[in-house]
């Protein structure tokens, strides 16, 4: 089922025979001596795509988000990527964070242990966990079992949906959307399984932490100094009320409807 | 400490109401079944009369739940997915869940023929088989939550067992309700005892899941925050504490205890009608108070 | 794989809300549900990012940064806006100039989310795409669509075009010599150069500029003033300065662009070097919130604290300018900034020296007495000897532009006018300006009565307040669907110049015609020059063969001269690009860092004479300061019609402190008013109360409360447009105050 990188180009050069695209993927393909082993090989040899995410570096722009729901057509009311952001303090001891939000490409995924079907699974050459959008039933299963509110139903597709690491792009050796927009450079996107990597040398010299250890899903979205009530629920107050029963009203956000009805009431 | 959202987005339920019904009838349906099978595999013989129509009940029960169930796939075309082998999740409960519903009619249909042409001992042999597919069919529905880490309020081990007394509660109170009315239009009346006996095990299971409810209610007060937000929020939820709790539960109880309503078949029958209403509001509550705590 | 097509096809449907594209704009159709913009594509292709898709490199136009984009576009429409890899904005190592193209398929660049959505900005559902001429009265929002020739003729003949009495044509105002106003907003570098051609060409016309394009002027002057003349505007350097001062200027906020911007000071934050930056706001920012230092100053007392840190830079030895009578204390005491943290600002700034950089920003230069506290603040930089290219500011790296537009002969300056469009004048045309939305106690009046401009024309993409005014609106373009000529802001240090280009429509590169996506659309300079022929202005005939002048003939001749003139400036533009083609294809030409040479010894001298500031605020005076900051995913009311940046947060709300709050029995969320201490005016909004703003300040985000653009229904042909009711979200504070901020205003509870 899953189109490794090799394949791709390969589809690639015969889609666009002749084109200068072709042309540097032959290139690309082609350039090392290397023979169809050791191209295999070379593929074969299992990565773990990771993202890290640096809150020091992040400015709550929201450039992640919008280029995020423009790369994967993503509905309004409905997020692949999300920012949150508080304020706390008391005058004048005040700041703001920022926490930015993507499906954490788990390695212990909740979401495909529930699925009936295998329609969301985490692919063994990188690790990614992707959606195959034909299979799913829309048994909302998954979105229900993920701990980080990263899925959604796509109410056009009509099944689960959600951050894929642009698979599209990442096969095809680009970024990520988000990463390549972020202005700030706070995203780093690479291979957690090879130690030469940017983001595995970043992992290892910075503290990093991810979101609900405890649940031992293993997630594959490491943050640098991630504010600590934003991590899970936003905790803005001791009340319990505003906290737990009100907690919508906290959210700016406005939920699908609010589009489908062109903003009124 | 003060602190302000600055920027948050909502995350849809994906869940209708559909969900909770289709586990409901699911409940019922296995509840149900199980009476069935009192005389034929129990041999419990005073069950005898309601054997057949329990067994049909079950049956015509069996067709609803998965009816819901497609009507709240974003894609029932692609339902018989579920039975793909290759698309088999081993992981899942849902995987097992839709091989048990397909298995389970099919051998309840059965079943109820064999009732029906009167060969009692093969249908003991079959309601054996059938009953520990009726508890998994129902058990599974627990498991379905259970196996969900991500939410306190289902991540529980009492969850398979609390789903499967109700769905034996919901499902005598409803052969209560029709023997009731066999009676108001059959000329043999069943006996005394009978009701008796349904009661008792009504008045067993209502004590069960009570029990049930407070080790809910203790372990997740002193649980994590999001095990402790889900109690509390449970705790401000009418449907809950009004529906479920009181009138489907201490109420009914009441009636089933108290010397001078529990012989009266009045009562009997709002007993039975407020337990079935409560189970209902029991799968609701499950289902969506489980969303009410944001994950992200 | 092999459906390719057809998987393109839905994903394009979707992202353009089904036929609404082909079917024109809807606001010619029967009353019809708004198109959803962004419908959810079909499954992701991965051959989609490769085949079949071209990459074309342009200039944003969302916001002054101008930054390097890279649009995608899959069959003719635009899918995907990402960062230029040849611009030094977009990545901190650009591709060299000559890297082939192909090789730059595979590298990316970032890109803001007001960039990304400018998307949303091109395939807008209520994009005008038939000219309109009203049949109502002014604002009635009654239409009828013309032809190109009907709108010719009529704007160029006059008559009784309005069933209201006799209008001058352009030919009759041409031949009087006087009364035609051409009035700009953001408008970049090639296309004013062409409207310099158009004003001089019409006898008597002029150019007048809105405030945004006035209050860059200003800033430019300030500088100016301090670092001497062609030195301005100024930023930061934050990838060489040892310490940054903002004061009232929020790079993280409203940076322009923000893209590079925020990159250089994530960089100088967190990757070690010694950088120390200081953001002086009434408001934590985020600017204030990633800074080392938050100083929440008393709004419009900006003065004050400009004068304690130099009279702290006085007593640290440093030779200060000729102070106004005012002790530290009493500094302190009118900026509402402690001595310590004056003199502790004042000596890291003497620390910095020539590595400091002191930024004023707009809501500073917007202030009463604006222009002197923006110079004040610059001349801090002049006493600890920072000027531009020394470190701390950077330095202009654009001079070989002024050169062009020399030797083009304009004999009316570039810089922006400062005649105010609010004269009464004979014809009125506006472009890229909203005067209504920024300005409407004044704007709205004046236009909606044609007594004051009897001609009004709006080039417009939307009905936007002031268009929604006009007598004509002629639809423009977008700058995705145009040519120009862009020069970067100041905090872009690689010389160069980025290249606008269209990137859908169709193209004929014999003849040079260009055709629209909406093909009854044109490029404002296609507007400008058929009106222009049509007058028989001078540098506007048509050629022998009768074809008028292209606009694609006109920016292939200004580029070619500006390359020329780079040349000259001694930078080595390759010579293989001289058939400019090579540079479009790219997006524009930038080459590495050119070093400066500074302005020697003009600096310090330099500091102007400073006002005395307005004695001390009134702490009992009554109610609460507003003041206005941006979002840094919201600008004005362009953006306010893109549902990806609203949905981030879909209105402004008053941000007030808890202790206000508490005082005024104002709950978190709760609806309050705002109005002014008149009671003439009132907004109704969302309390946001938050402990990052001094007490007895509110602020809102601007940028909100659209009235026009799809939020208000228009007959056109007698049919009935709908509406986008998301858009009108919010407050539009230039309807709540006329004037400048910060201002006083009463909150309470609604
Ligand atoms: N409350 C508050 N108000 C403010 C400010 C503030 O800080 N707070 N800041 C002020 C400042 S500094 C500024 S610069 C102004 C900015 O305010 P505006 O000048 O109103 O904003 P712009 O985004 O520049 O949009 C100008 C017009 O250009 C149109 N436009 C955009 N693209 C195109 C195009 O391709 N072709 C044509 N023909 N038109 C186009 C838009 O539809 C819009 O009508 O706001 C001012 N107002
Ligand atoms: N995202 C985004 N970026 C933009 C724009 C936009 O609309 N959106 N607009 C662009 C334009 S046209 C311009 S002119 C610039 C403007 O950008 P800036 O010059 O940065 O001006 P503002 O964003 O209006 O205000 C900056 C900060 O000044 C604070 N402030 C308000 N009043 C005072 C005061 O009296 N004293 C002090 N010290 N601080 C005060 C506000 O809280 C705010 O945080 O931004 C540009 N960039
Ligand atoms: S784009 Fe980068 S800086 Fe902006 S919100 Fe996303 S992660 Fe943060
Ligand atoms: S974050 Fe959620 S959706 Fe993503 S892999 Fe983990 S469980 Fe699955
Ligand atoms: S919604 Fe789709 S992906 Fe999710 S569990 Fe159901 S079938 Fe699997
Ligand atoms: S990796 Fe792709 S899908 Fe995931 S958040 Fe980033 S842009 Fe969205
Ligand atoms: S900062 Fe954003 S809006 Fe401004 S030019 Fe750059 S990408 Fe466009
Ligand atoms: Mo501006």
């Amino acid at each position: 089922m899953e189109l490794v990188h090799a394949d791709c180009l390969r589809a690639a050069i015969s889609e666009c025979k002749g084109s200068p695209q072709a042309r540097i993927f032959k290139e690309k393909l082609f350039s090392d001596p290397m023979t169809k082993e050791t191209i295999d090989k070379t593929i074969s040899r299992p990565k773990r795509w990771g993202m890290l995410v640096d809150q020091r570096k992040c400015i709550g722009c929201h450039s992640c988000t919008v280029a995020c729901k423009s790369e994967n057509n993503v509905p309004p009311g409905y997020w692949r990527s999300w920012v949150k952001g508080m304020q706390k303090g008391t005058y004048p001891d005040a700041g703001t964070f920022f926490l930015r939000r993507l499906c954490n490409h788990c390695d212990v995924p909740p979401c495909t242990q529930v699925c009936p079907v295998q329609a969301t699974v985490r692919r063994d050459s990188d690790g990614v966990v992707v959606m195959y959008y034909g299979k799913c039933i829309g048994c909302g299963m998954c979105v229900s079992a993920c701990p980080y509110d990263a899925r959604f139903f796509n109410p056009f597709r009509e099944t689960a949906d959600k951050c894929d690491f642009c698979t599209a792009r990442i096969d095809n050796g680009l970024l990520p959307a988000c990463v390549e927009a972020c202005p700030s450079g706070a995203l780093t996107f690479g291979d957690v399984a090879d130690s030469k990597s940017d983001i595995s040398r970043k992992l290892v010299s910075l503290g990093t932490s991810v979101i609900k250890p405890e649940l031992g899903t293993k997630p594959k979205v490491f943050y640098v100094a991630a504010e600590n009530d934003l991590m899970g629920r936003i905790k803005f107050s001791d009340d319990f009320d505003a906290q737990v029963i009100h907690y919508g009203k906290s959210i700016p956000s406005p939920a699908p409807d609010y589009w489908k009805k062109g903003g009124k009431k | 400490m003060d602190a302000t959202v600055l920027y948050n987005v909502p995350h849809e339920v994906p869940w209708k109401v559909y969900i909770p019904l289709y586990f409901y009838f699911t409940g019922l349906s296995a509840g149900s079944f199980i009476l069935s099978t009192l005389s034929t595999v129990f041999g419990i013989k005073r069950f005898k009369p309601m054997a057949l129509p329990a067994a049909i009940i079950s049956f015509l029960l069996l067709l609803l739940a998965p009816a819901c169930l497609i009507l709240d796939l974003h894609q029932p075309t692609r339902f018989w997915h579920t039975l793909v082998p290759d698309y088999f999740n081993r992981t899942s409960a849902l995987s097992f869940g839709s091989w048990l519903l397909t298995l389970y009619p099919i051998a309840n249909l059965v079943y109820i023929y064999f009732i029906w042409v009167k060969a009692d001992r093969v249908t003991k042999i079959l309601g054996m088989i059938t009953v520990p597919l009726a508890i998994f069919v129902h058990a599974y529905t627990g498991f379905a939550f259970a196996l969900v880490r991500a939410r306190a309020w289902w991540h529980s081990a009492l969850m398979p067992g609390y789903f499967l007394t109700s769905a034996l509660l919901s499902g005598i109170a409803l052969l209560l309700v029709v023997a009731l009315l066999m009676d108001l239009f059959r000329k043999e009346k069943l006996e005394a005892e009978l009701y008796k006996s349904l009661r008792l095990m009504m008045i067993g299971i209502l004590l069960t899941d009570l029990f049930w409810n407070g080790s809910f209610w203790l372990t997740l007060l002193v649980s994590t925050a999001d095990g402790y937000a889900s109690i509390m929020l449970a705790l401000h939820e009418r449907l809950y504490v009004g529906g479920e709790l009181v009138c489907g539960m201490l109420l009914p109880l009441a009636m089933l205890v108290l010397p001078w309503t529990r012989e009266d078949r009045s009562w009997l029958c709002l007993a039975s009608l407020l337990i079935i209403g409560g189970v209902f509001l029991m799968r609701y509550s499950v289902v969506f108070i489980g969303f009410d705590i944001p994950l992200s | 794989m092999i459906d390719v097509t057809r998987r393109e096809f839905l994903r394009l449907a979707g992202l353009m809300g089904g036929a609404s594209l082909f079917a024109g704009c809807h606001l010619f159709k029967e009353p019809a549900p708004v198109p959803k913009f962004i419908e959810g594509a079909p499954g992701v292709d991965p051959i989609e990012t490769l085949t079949g898709i071209d990459h074309m490199f342009t200039v944003c136009g969302m916001c002054p940064g101008n930054c390097g984009i890279r649009c995608r576009v899959a069959q003719g429409t635009l899918v995907k806006i990402g960062g230029n890899p040849y611009h030094p904005v977009s990545v901190e190592t650009p591709l060299p100039f000559g890297t082939p193209l192909e090789e730059a398929l595979t590298a990316g660049g970032s890109v803001c989310a007001i960039g990304s959505g400018g998307i949303q900005h091109l395939y807008d559902p209520f994009r005008v795409v038939r000219p309109l001429k009203r049949v109502g009265p002014r604002g009635s929002g009654k239409w009828k669509a013309l032809t190109w020739q009907q709108v010719a003729q009529e704007l160029i003949t006059g008559g009784d075009l309005f069933r209201e009495g006799k209008v001058d044509g352009l030919k009759r105002i041409k031949d009087a010599g006087q009364g035609l106003t051409f009035l700009v907003g953001r408008a970049d570098w090639g296309a004013m150069r062409f409207l310099d051609g158009f004003v001089n060409a019409f006898p008597g016309a002029s150019l007048s500029r809105d405030r945004a394009a006035r209050l860059d002027a200003a800033a430019v002057e300030a500088a100016d003033a301090v670092f001497g003349p062609g030195s301005g505007p100024v930023a930061a350097d934050y990838r060489n300065a040892r310490f940054v001062l903002s004061i009232g200027d929020a790079p993280l906020d409203s940076g322009v662009p923000l893209v590079s911007t925020a990159r250089g000071i994530a960089q100088a934050r967190v990757e070690g070097r010694s950088f120390r930056w200081a953001v002086v706001d009434p408001r934590l920012s985020v600017s204030a919130a990633k800074a080392d230092f938050w100083v929440p100053v008393i709004p419009g007392r900006d003065l004050d604290l400009a004068l304690g840190i130099m009279r702290a830079l006085a007593d640290l030895g440093i030779k200060a300018p000729k102070l106004p009578e005012q002790a530290l204390d009493a500094c302190a005491k009118a900026s509402g900034v402690s001595v310590e943290t004056i003199v502790r600002l004042a000596k890291l700034l003497a620390e910095a020296g020539g590595k400091a950089a002191v930024i004023p920003g707009k809501s500073i230069l917007t202030q009463p007495n604006g222009l002197e506290t923006t110079k004040a603040v610059l001349s801090l930089n002049a006493m600890v000897g920072s000027v531009p290219g020394s470190g701390g500011l950077t330095a202009r790296s654009d001079d070989f532009l002024a050169a062009v537009g020399k030797n083009l002969g304009s004999a009316k300056p570039g810089s922006p006018q400062t005649k105010s469009y609010l004269n009464p004048v004979k014809a009125l045309f506006t472009w890229q300006a909203d005067p209504v939305y920024d300005d409407p106690f004044h704007a709205e009046p004046f236009l909606r009565d044609p007594k004051n401009v009897p001609l009004f024309v709006a080039i417009d993409t939307c009905i936007s307040e002031t268009s929604a005014l006009a007598d004509y609106i002629l639809p423009d373009t977008t700058y995705l669907e145009r040519w120009d000529i862009c020069v970067s802001p100041p905090s872009v240090t690689q010389p160069g110049i980025g290249v606008r280009r269209p990137v859908v429509g169709s193209f004929e590169p014999v003849s040079g015609k260009y055709s629209p996506i909406f093909p009854e659309t044109r490029p404002m300079e296609e507007i400008v020059g058929l009106l222009a022929a049509g007058l028989g202005l001078p540098g506007f005939e048509p050629d022998k063969d009768g074809n008028l002048r292209t606009v694609w003939s006109f920016y292939r001749g200004l580029l070619g001269k500006v390359l020329d003139s780079m040349k000259s400036a001694g930078l080595s533009v390759p010579s293989w690009t001289t058939g400019v083609e090579a540079v479009l294809q790219r997006g524009g030409i930038f080459l590495g860092d050119r070093p400066v040479s500074l302005p020697a010894g003009k600096a310090s001298q330099s500091v102007p004479e400073l006002p005395k500031p307005p004695g001390f605020p009134d702490s009992t005076a009554e109610g609460l300061l507003l003041i206005t900051y941006s979002l840094p995913f919201h600008r004005t009311a362009a953006e306010a019609q893109n549902s990806w940046l609203l949905e981030i947060v879909p209105e402004n709300r008053l941000q007030i402190n808890h202790s206000d709050a508490q005082r005024l029995k104002i709950e978190q969320h709760a609806t309050v008013i705002v109005e002014t201490l008149d009671g003439k005016h009132s907004a109704t909004c969302k309390a946001l109360i938050v402990p990052g703003i001094k007490p007895g300040v509110v602020a809102m985000a601007k940028g909100f409360g659209y009235r026009e653009s799809g939020v208000r229904a228009h007959v056109i042909d007698q049919a009935t447009s709908t509406t986008d009711e998301t858009r009108a979200a919010g407050v539009n504070l230039g309807r709540l105050l006329p004037g400048p901020l910060p201002q006083r205003v009463r909150v309470r509870k609604a």
